[in-house]
């Protein structure tokens, strides 16, 4: 996941099962010991029962740093962020989605800052709305509580521990560089020999992305080339017909020429004939692409998207494999002599 | 002083047929005036048919000098050929050679395909073409729904739509019992007295009334040439007509899908199928 004007972010978690734990002195810690950290967030997140305004509603708890707000661009509808030092006293703020606040204060627009909400056992109180998210995959991204990390761990986890912290690279550092050095400090701030770099997993979003994207490269490159295929084929097919055309209709182009027709004559009209067929073929076979989209769409759900460019390139590759497999017969048909042409039975 | 239209001098002809050279012409000097009828006779093999070929510009003489209407085509090109032969002459087949698929009327007006000159009202000259030969009633038949006689006619009527100056008969009743022989005679011999050349290889002996001047050939030489009759006939329009040489040109295009649309129309069942091969490339191309 990539925020406006920040592509460069990677996660780093402790192993599962390690001794390996964050605390929030290794966020300052990373930051000022690995060159090219440009922000860092500790990352705690569980599921929480909030209490207010009568309402009671279940919801992600999410505990992040303050700089979180510049990692994610986060501009609050309502209030503001928490800031550094709410962080460090471990003040009870929130700030709420705005999923959160349509159930509990009955509307989206409702301006909630300044209420308190329980949760858990802790009251807290509202200083801003989270901007709108929306939903990513079937999760949504508004229904959530945002509370300052070392407050959450404080005052609602119990321990000062927590899985995750995600870093943000300098757009001119590179991003291996820095997450091998962010192991490095890990490991050695967390006492552990520098070859259990095991321990600490750094996980690239970039990277991630990146397989993602070759992944479907390689599907889609797999299906092209199998109707790639059967486009030849029917190609194929196409001038084996024309040279059945051809010999069929010997006489007729023996006597075409001898009443006038000269080579290109002959050739075009047959050259012509199966780009036609293709032609044809092409905008059936568009309509029953689209058709086919349409049917698949239905009955399984999946999103068919349709692009023009791939319309246009069917259909241009189409004339084109007409214009292929047609000259071949039709070169044939107009070099033939019209004597023997008109000869042959 | 009648204008010679065809000049052959000491033309041969020879096949290549693999090692052995089968010589067939010998050395034809020839010339035929405007108007004549020729009729060229001779046993199989005598080479007459080669000559005939030789003359309407269908095959290509090994050596010697050939004049048509004044043009030495001894140098043409096979395309060149082709554009003489759409203007200047016409051809009748034996086996009448018409496209099974289109009506009669189609059948008289395919020549103008490959003329120069778009003639927009060829149908109309299709159709009075149709009437000279007394067919006007069956402009819209297929070949095969008339006889022998009445489809070399309209075989006839084709020969003339381009206005030739020379029409070839090769066996044009060779395949006719006598009546439609008569009929298709008499047709010729009113286009002869028209001012148009007509030479005509045949066997049978008894059309010899019919010619203005008959050639024997004997094994590739010709062995006896006499004269009927001396008519004059003058025809200055034929006389005038002049060559353009052919450019190659994409006003044709309509005409060519015109055509591919027929012989894919005449074939469904085979355009169909190759239709549908298309398709699945193509669906399956942008379905996925």
């Amino acid at each position: 996941m990539i925020s406006p004007g920040q592509p460069q972010r990677g996660g780093i978690s402790s192993e599962t099962g390690a001794r390996l734990r964050f605390s929030p002195e290794d966020i300052e810690d990373l930051k000022e010991n690995v060159a090219g950290i440009e922000y860092a967030s500790g990352n705690i997140s569980g599921r929480v029962q909030i209490v207010a305004h009568g309402k009671n509603y279940n919801t992600r708890l999410e505990g992040v740093s303050p700089d979180y707000e510049k990692m994610r661009n986060i501009v609050p509808i309502f209030g503001r962020f928490f800031t550094k030092e709410e962080d460090s006293e471990r003040k009870r703020v929130a700030l709420l989605g705005l999923t959160v606040v349509e159930k509990i204060f009955g509307s989206k627009d409702y301006n909630p800052v300044g209420e308190f909400i329980r949760v858990g056992w802790v009251d807290f109180q509202v200083i801003g709305v989270l901007p709108q998210k929306g939903y990513s995959g079937w999760r949504d991204e508004d229904d959530k509580v945002t509370t300052p990390l070392q407050t959450t761990l404080g005052r609602l986890v119990g321990e000062p521990y927590f899985n995750t912290i995600e870093a943000q690279v300098r757009a001119d550092a590179s991003m291996e560089r820095v997450s091998e050095l962010i192991v490095r400090r890990l490991l050695f701030t967390h006492r552990f020999l520098p070859t259990q770099t095991d321990a600490v997993s750094v996980r690239n979003m970039a990277e991630i992305q990146e397989t993602m994207q070759e992944m479907s490269k390689a599907f889609s490159m797999l299906l092209g080339s199998i109707a790639f295929i059967s486009l030849l084929v029917g190609g194929i097919g196409i001038m084996n017909i024309m040279f059945v055309s051809v010999s069929e209709r010997t006489k007729e182009i023996g006597l075409r020429k001898a009443i006038g027709a000269n080579n290109s004559d002959i050739l075009f009209q047959f050259v012509i004939e199966s780009v036609f067929i293709c032609c044809a073929g092409g905008i059936i076979g568009i309509l029953f692409g689209l058709l086919a989209c349409v049917v698949v769409a239905k009955f399984t759900g999946w999103a068919t998207s349709i692009s023009y460019f791939s319309i246009a390139l069917a259909f241009c590759f189409s004339v084109l494999i007409g214009l292929i497999f047609g000259v071949w017969p039709a070169r044939k048909a107009s070099l033939l002599n019209p004597i023997e042409a008109l000869r042959r039975d | 002083m009648r204008e010679n239209i065809i000049e052959l001098k000491n033309v041969k002809k020879t096949y290549y047929l693999g090692e052995v050279n089968v010589s067939v012409l010998h050395g034809i000097d020839l010339e035929i005036a405007q108007g004549e009828f020729v009729m060229i006779m001779g046993n199989s093999g005598s080479g007459k048919s080669t000559l005939l070929n030789i003359l309407g510009l269908l095959d290509k003489a090994t050596s010697g000098y050939f004049k048509l209407a004044g043009i030495d085509v001894s140098t043409f090109k096979d395309d060149e050929l082709s554009a003489l032969r759409n203007h200047y002459l016409g051809f009748v087949f034996q086996q009448f050679h018409l496209l099974p698929k289109l009506s009669s009327l189609e059948n008289v007006a395919l020549p103008t395909i490959y003329s120069d000159i778009k003639n927009l009202h060829s149908n109309s000259l299709a159709k009075t073409l149709l009437d000279k030969v007394g067919l006007s009633d069956r402009a819209n038949h297929k070949p095969n729904q008339m006889s022998g006689g009445q489809q070399q006619r309209v075989a006839i009527a084709r020969a003339l739509i381009n206005n030739p100056i020379v029409v070839f008969a090769d066996e044009p009743t060779g395949n006719l019992d006598t009546k439609s022989s008569q009929e298709i005679m008499q047709i010729l011999k009113q286009l002869n007295d028209s001012g148009i050349t007509i030479i005509m290889v045949t066997h049978e002996p008894e059309l010899k009334k019919y010619a203005s001047r008959i050639i024997t050939l004997r094994d590739g030489l010709i062995v006896n040439d006499e004269k009927n009759t001396q008519k004059v006939i003058e025809n200055s329009d034929l006389k005038y007509k002049k060559f353009k040489k052919h450019a190659f040109s994409l006003l044709r295009f309509k005409d060519y899908c015109l055509e591919a649309g027929r012989s894919l129309i005449a074939n469904k069942m085979r355009s169909a199928l190759s239709i549908l091969g298309v398709m699945i490339g193509v669906a399956s191309l942008i379905a996925m």
